[in-house]
């Protein structure tokens, strides 16, 4: 009796324990949609990447906060969001405690970028797919710093090696979780980690990738000497811009575009280095808002510019439509144009005036009506050469949104230093040099969530 | 295990020694029905911890005092008291308990237990109050009998218990058939093979089935066969007719109305344009009024025809055509019965309803069969349960709403005529001018008129469903008290759905005609000629398996231990497919080719107008996988206190590692005392009296998140290459959402329980609940979506049951009450007023019940203009636009609750000889609706089609009489969402009806009449009667704003042979 007793608890006990062991313990990672896509592959982490329409639109109110554009009441008032009316004024409050999408589309893709490397750390890949790992790890990180170099230009204070290691910067986020908040930091280190990203990018990424919206080392080159332009470390731009140049020289001789067009310039022409695009701020699909005046009258008359970059609208009214984008949007990448004014710019620094002018000339010569006689640009001393050069490189990079780091920047030397001024009907506003409203105020859902410090105005 | 045995020993013996002697008492306790001897019935002295239980042949004996006097107890037993003779054996009779409380068993889908010895809040509709009603699914019978059980008109649950205490999860409470969970279709369950139902309410009683039993639990049990009882068939029949739906409560604009605004907008020029395009519809009236103004000479007999139309009224055909009379039969038999180690239970049941809608229909076909098997000296139990069931539901007619037209924005015009005299299709204007009509056909295409008629009568949509379960069971009793037990059930439902639009349809003439392109004189037809086959298909299979041990034991008469513990896991496979057929040949069942690719396709109306044809194929692969322990115990002490406690941990692949591997258990806890048990218990009036308390936590699911980083392939980009966005951003520290619940109550019986009945207080709290909370930008994210929320709930259930008079004529009344105050206590993230008012979302908002009405302040309306007014920084205004965008989220009129605060119901029985009748009235109370009104949009009403017109302002001193706007001079959108959302239509929905009414007539053999079997039953049973009062000041029915639920009406006969 007793013996059939424990024979039958051993076979309920070996039962159970078969049951139990019976669920291995991939029985709970399953996953519940067959359709989910849990990034986990390369090709996963490649179409985050290639989600152009976050990873590759950048800062707008920046380029309707400079000088590029003039616009009356009336159109300032069509304008479909608050934001974009208090920028035109440099307003005390831009966003009215409402969002900003210039920080939203940024950290967006700081986002994007992150979720990728941190996929990629749990990636495990063979030789055969080392270089496709490198590939998308350079991109993310190009990704990132690019990302973090406008909202430092949007949202920090301008630049300036002497106060970047004291003055607040903008929270460097590193990882893809969504409860770090790393808080503001300093400019200097917002700087070090933009660098920092765009040195390894450099170790990673081919020269070229297939398509311009995904960044090549050219880009990175591109990019890194206008950040070293920005930061006034006119030796370092100048070696980028030497390297970037040495491998993507090509300019577009624009006596090979249509005047008439109402887009003269194709998607991928031969200066793209990296296709970027403003986000689609309401003022610029605008038909009202004009280029301002004085510079759209700067232009000699045999500068094809003059007739490939404007479209008149009657009543002194000038759009823009030289973009290289072959669309209306506006093009916030790379392009070779931008990297010879760059090394231009530092050559004249550095007092090197003959190959200053000489690439100076190679861009303008590419801009001259080939039926007139291209006069050629020359300058006596440094500062002549520099006074021409940027001169045209506020002519040639209209509406890239460059001229608002420009502004930053120059405005700390008093030869070049400017005050902006807008009339609009009997008000007149003005932006003096080093002026608090040259950093744009942290939208309020950013500090309401994150406690960091609002900026000065 | 004599060491074990030992112990238990060495813990209960001291509480049952200590015994004083005077007199030996002897004697025997049985049941008064058969002298059966009741085995284990305490017998105690009152006022004093002294106590015995008999033994098997219910014997006992104790010693006492003289004037002592014996309270004699048994589970299912009235308990009974006696002063014993001091001489001879003694005989208790005791008799058992009918309809009383402590009778019942209740289920838990884990184990079953005495009532008395429940802790939890548990509430049993036994079989006869399930037969009480008549209707094809059985979860309806279930309304108007359980307190705190609420059928819910509008969210995102059909049933709710207590309340809702999740806000994006599931919020259906959790149906169990049989021990298992089930989450097919409530249809596809026959009522007639029910038993009984409990219902799980608090965490105590639900806490067993741990993250699935925050919404409450529904356990469903089945009949089955009982040893040695001899073959029964019982046998149910039953038809309910209804009343025609009452079309003509659908408030609409009348004919005469209808015409009058047409002719108003013709004269403006509204419909040039639509005349202009050559293919958009106009309504026969405008036809007519741009004949009068081409053709003057016709002008006289254009107004004859306008005239006549206007007494023509569209709903005289929905209710000829449309709409009949449903007619619902059911018909079940069953044969139970068994021997010493078998019993059986075989039943058939079928359904075949008539729907109101013409045409419509739905049938089921059940069959099961459930054997139980004791073997080896009933020390192993075998059950087998099969159960399947096939219904079918024709669907050809999808109801008046349907019947559109494009010019008059949405409704068809009031003055249709669907048939002629004698009753053939009449076409009526929809998509397309009679112009647009006329050229297709000279084009050579399929004639291109709708008539609504036909449609319903060539119209073939069928979907099928078969559910087959299967199970099967062991329970080995391994030791006196501890059995062990494996279960696994199987299940299986396929549906398909075959939706066939033949070519003469005109779903599929339309598609075909649209992108008919003529070429010179040939068509080419980008949508084949023939049929349109629309197929959608499921299968879900289950496997649900679950290992068990028991222990039930009583110690020394007064110790009763009751231990489960087991594991369980369940997989379910949900496979989805759906696609369409173009160019179906139905007789050779070939189909034809089109191009899906296609964006540009021009339409034949207009080629500078282009489409797709659509692409109607889908698949879908879902996987739900748990795995969960739990345990739950229980200790009586002297069937005067009880503690209980119940644990489980539930893992799921719809969560991370991270929340898998932490299992935080859901746990409750439970105290009840039988007070009137106590010796020192002397209230004579009221001899049963029983308090109790659990506290705990359920959780629920919610499927919609991931702990995962997700995304979701969205497209190609400008380059042709593949996209993707982040649907879900990484959220590892996911977790079940929990629900916290504390219940109080009472349950008392008078003496003879004249007057029994509990009362029960409950606190909920929802935590941890996933809502969307606002995160700073730099995180990458702007809205979270994770444990963020919480609600909380209190409210009392009350059920109450009085038996006025006992005898010959017995009258009964059942009360039930239910009230609850629930809202949302945890909701960072605020949307734009318009979300809470005009969204028609529950979007949450903090401090608010999730269901609420809210709405604009309204101002009256302005006696010069008619126009409403409203409130602008406390000043009366008509600045629309200014006032829609000064509300706020804070201050915003908030009306009240969506969903009834009190409800409850209290139903008279009669019952005198045979005869039984029963009428349940029932209350819905402290809470709102919206009524409808016109919005007049940019063509006085025409569009809102809302008979609310001919009540508008017209006058200045018709503010006194209407709150309806007047005509405004311009369309103003913002004035009509003023007027529509504001709270001028919010009003009290409360309202107290006459739901239904029963009578039988029960024959017995017993009665000694020679009868051919054991009983019979006729019934009959009326339902929806009607309201007996409403609050609103709108004249209409608040839960029906459209139409009103029919009345219906049934007759039966049960049938039980011996």
């Amino acid at each position: 009796m007793k013996k059939s007793f424990r024979s039958e608890y051993i076979t309920i006990v070996l039962l159970f324990v078969f049951l139990l062991s019976s669920c291995e313990k991939g029985f709970l990672d399953e996953k519940p949609d067959q359709s989910l896509v849990v990034p986990t592959t390369l090709s996963d982490m490649q179409a985050l990447l290639d989600n152009v329409a976050i990873m590759n639109y950048g800062a707008g109110l920046p380029i309707l906060a400079s000088d590029d554009y003039t616009v009356s009441r009336s159109t300032l008032n069509s304008f479909s969001t608050a934001a974009e009316r208090n920028a035109y004024v440099w307003a005390a409050d831009i966003h009215e405690g409402g969002v900003s999408e210039d920080w939203n589309a940024l950290y967006q893709q700081i986002f994007y970028a992150n979720v990728v490397m941190d996929g990629l750390q749990k990636v495990e890949v063979n030789s055969a797919q080392q270089s496709e790992w490198n590939r998308l790890m350079g991109s993310a990180l190009f990704f990132r710093a690019y990302a973090f170099y406008q909202l430092a230009e949007e949202f920090a204070a301008p630049y300036d090696a002497s106060a970047a290691a004291t003055l607040p910067g903008i929270p460097v986020k590193l990882s893809s979780d969504v409860n770090e908040r790393p808080g503001r930091g300093t400019i200097a280190s917002v700087y070090q980690s933009v660098q920092s990203d765009f040195t390894k990018a450099l170790n990673l990424l081919p020269v070229r990738q297939a398509v311009a919206t995904r960044p090549g080392r050219h880009a990175v080159w591109a990019l890194l000497a206008r950040i070293d332009l920005t930061m006034q470390n006119y030796k370092e731009a100048k070696r980028f811009a030497d390297s970037c140049i040495s491998f993507s020289p090509a300019l577009i001789d624009f006596n090979t575009l249509s005047t008439s067009s109402t887009r003269p310039i194709a998607l991928d022409n031969a200066e793209t280095i990296f296709n970027y695009y403003m986000i689609d701020y309401s003022f610029a699909a605008s038909a009202s808002i004009s280029i301002s005046p004085e510079i759209q009258s700067s232009y000699d008359d045999h500068d094809l510019r003059k007739l490939i970059y404007f479209r008149s609208r009657g009543n002194n009214v000038f759009n823009f439509k030289g973009n290289y984008t072959g669309n209306r949007l506006l093009f916030t990448g790379l392009a070779t144009d931008e990297v010879y004014l760059i090394r231009a710019e530092c050559l004249a620094r550095l007092n090197d005036i003959g190959s200053a002018m000489a690439d100076l000339n190679t861009l303008m010569k590419m801009r001259w009506d080939n039926k007139a006689v291209f006069p050629g640009f020359s300058a006596e001393n440094s500062n002549e050469a520099l006074q021409k050069i940027l001169t045209e490189r506020r002519k040639e990079l209209i509406t890239r949104g460059t001229r608002w780091s420009d502004l930053r920047r120059l405005n700390q030397d008093s030869r070049f230093a400017v005050t902006l001024s807008r009339s609009l009907d009997n008000d007149t506003y003005d932006l003096p040099p080093g002026d608090d409203r040259y950093t744009f105020p942290i939208p309020q859902n950013e500090i309401n969530g994150s406690g960091i410090e609002q900026n000065p105005r | 295990m004599n060491r074990i045995l030992f112990f238990i020993l060495l813990f209960v013996l001291p509480a049952a020694v200590r015994v004083t002697a005077q007199i030996a008492v002897k004697g025997r306790v049985v049941s008064s029905t058969d002298n059966s001897p009741l085995s284990g019935a305490a017998i105690k002295i009152k006022r004093q911890s002294i106590g015995v239980s008999s033994n098997a042949d219910g014997s006992f004996s104790l010693n006492v005092k003289p004037s002592d006097t014996l309270i004699v107890s048994y589970t299912g037993y009235h308990t009974l008291q006696i002063i014993p003779l001091l001489s001879g054996n003694l005989v208790v009779r005791l008799d058992p308990l009918t309809t009383s409380l402590e009778e019942v068993v209740v289920s838990t889908g884990y184990q079953t237990l005495p009532k008395e010895r429940a802790t939890g809040s548990f509430v049993k509709v036994d079989n006869e109050l399930l037969n009480r009603s008549v209707s094809t699914g059985l979860i309806d019978r279930l309304k108007d009998v359980v307190p705190g059980l609420s059928f819910n008109r509008l969210g995102n649950s059909t049933i709710s218990i207590r309340g809702q205490s999740t806000i994006y999860g599931n919020a259906q409470p959790l149906i169990v058939i049989d021990n298992f969970p089930y989450d097919g279709d409530l249809l596809d369950i026959n009522p007639n093979d029910v038993e009984s139902i409990t219902i799980l309410k608090d965490a105590a009683a639900a806490s067993i089935w741990g993250a699935r039993a925050g919404n409450g639990v529904i356990v469903i049990t089945t009949k089955r066969g009982r040893l040695n009882t001899p073959l029964r068939i019982s046998a149910n029949s039953n038809v309910t007719a209804s009343s025609r739906p009452d079309v003509y409560s659908d408030n609409r604009l009348s004919s005469a109305d209808y015409i009058e605004i047409e002719k108003r907008l013709f004269n403006e020029g509204y419909y040039d344009a639509a005349r202009a395009s050559g293919y958009q519809p106009l309504t026969p009236v405008v036809e007519l009024l741009y004949l009068k103004d081409t053709d003057p000479s016709k002008a006289a007999d254009a107004d004859a025809q306008i005239e006549a139309l206007k007494s023509q009224d569209v709903r005289k055909d929905f209710e000829k055509y449309f709409y009949q009379r449903s007619v619902y039969q059911q018909y079940a038999l069953n044969l139970n019965g068994g021997s010493a180690a078998h019993s059986y239970y075989i039943s058939a049941g079928h359904d075949r309803n008539r729907e109101s809608l013409v045409n419509n229909g739905y049938r089921r076909t059940s069959f099961s069969a459930e054997n139980t098997f004791n073997l080896f000296r009933d020390k192993l139990r075998i059950n087998t349960g099969i159960n399947f069931i096939y219904s079918r539901d024709q669907n050809d007619n999808s109801g008046t709403s349907a019947i559109t037209n494009a010019t008059a924005g949405g409704a068809i015009y009031p003055y249709a005529k669907l048939a002629d005299g004698e009753g053939n299709p009449l076409p009526v204007v929809k998509n397309y001018s009679n112009s647009l009509i006329a050229a297709a056909a000279e084009d050579g295409l399929p004639d291109w008129s709708y008539s609504p008629l036909q449609e319903i009568r060539i119209a073939d949509n069928l979907s099928k469903r078969k559910n087959t379960r299967f199970n099967t069971g062991l329970i080995y009793k391994i030791w006196n008290g501890l059995n062990a037990s494996l279960q696994y059930q199987y299940q299986d439902i396929s549906s398909t759905g075959r939706n066939y639009y033949s070519e003469e349809t005109y779903f599929a003439r339309d598609l075909i005609n649209r992108f008919t392109q003529v070429d010179g004189s040939a068509l080419i037809r980008p949508v084949p000629l023939g049929g349109i086959l629309g197929m959608a298909e499921q299968s879900a299979v289950t496997n649900m398996f679950r290992g068990q041990l028991d222990f039930n034991r009583q110690f020394l008469t007064k110790h009763e231990v009751s231990v489960i513990a087991g594991y369980e896991v369940r997989e379910t496979k949900t496979d989805d497919r759906s696609y369409r057929y173009y160019g179906y040949d139905a007789e050779h069942a070939t189909s034809g080719i089109v191009d899906y690719t296609d964006i540009n396709l021009p339409y034949y109306y207009d080629s500078s107008r282009k489409g797709q044809i659509p692409n109607m194929d889908a698949t879908g692969l879902y996987n739900d996988r748990y795995r969960s322990y739990y345990a739950n115990a229980s200790y009586t002490y002297d069937h005067r206190i009880t503690i209980s406690g119940s644990g489980r941990i539930d893992q799921s692949n719809l969560f991370g590692v991270k929340t898998n591997q932490k299992g935080v258990p859901l746990w409750s806890t439970g105290l009840s005392w039988n007070v009137s048990n106590e010796s020192f218990y002397d209230l004579t009036f009221l001899p049963f009296m029983k308090v109790r308390m659990t506290y705990g936590y359920n959780g629920s699911v919610n499927k919609s998140v991931s702990a995962y980083t997700t995304a979701s392939l969205t497209g190609l980009n400008l380059y042709q290459l593949p996209y993707a966005t982040i649907i879900n951003p990484p959220n590892p520290e996911l977790k079940w959402e929990r629900v916290k619940v504390l219940n109080a109550g009472i349950d008392f019986g008078t003496k003879g329980e004249r007057l029994t009945g509990s009362l029960e207080y409950y606190h909920k709290q929802g935590i941890d609940l996933i809502g969307d909370t606002p995160f700073p930008p730099s995180s990458g994210i702007t809205l979270f979506r994770g444990n963020t929320a919480g609600t909380s709930g209190n409210g009392v259930d009350i059920s109450l049951s009085s038996k006025n008079t006992t005898g010959v004529l017995r009258w009964n009344t059942d009360v039930i009450f239910s009230h609850i105050n629930e809202k949302i206590t945890n909701y960072k993230m605020t949307a734009s007023v318009y979300n809470y008012i005009q969204s028609g979302l529950y979007v949450p908002l903090e401090g608010r019940p999730l269901y609420a009405l809210y709405s604009y302040q309204w101002a009256g309306l302005d006696p010069s203009s008619g126009d409403p007014q409203g409130y602008l920084n406390g000043t009366v205004s008509k600045d629309y636009a200014a006032i829609l965008n000064a509300v706020t989220p804070q201050n915003m009129i908030f009306n009240g609750s969506l969903r009834p605060t009190t409800f409850g119901s209290v139903r008279n029985s009669f019952s005198y000889k045979g005869l039984d009748l029963s009428f349940n009235i029932v209350y819905r109370l402290g809470y709102y609706y919206r009524k409808n009104s016109v919005s007049y949009g940019n063509n006085y009403g025409l569009s809102s089609n809302n008979g609310d017109y001919t009540l508008r302002w017209q006058k200045p001193g018709d503010e006194a009489q209407t709150t309806v706007p007047s005509i405004p001079a311009t369309a103003n959108n913002n004035r009509d969402m003023f007027y529509r959302y504001s709270e001028v239509l919010a009003d009290k929905a409360d309202n107290i009806r006459l739901q239904d009414i029963r009578a039988g007539y029960t024959l017995n053999k017993e009665q000694g009449r020679k009868l051919p079997f054991k009983s019979a039953e006729i019934y009959a049973y009326a339902n929806n009667i009607g309201l007996i009062w409403k609050a609103t000041r709108f004249g209409m029915d608040p839960e029906n704003q459209r139409f009103n639920l029919p009345f219906t009406f049934s007759l039966g006969l049960k049938l039980t042979m011996n």
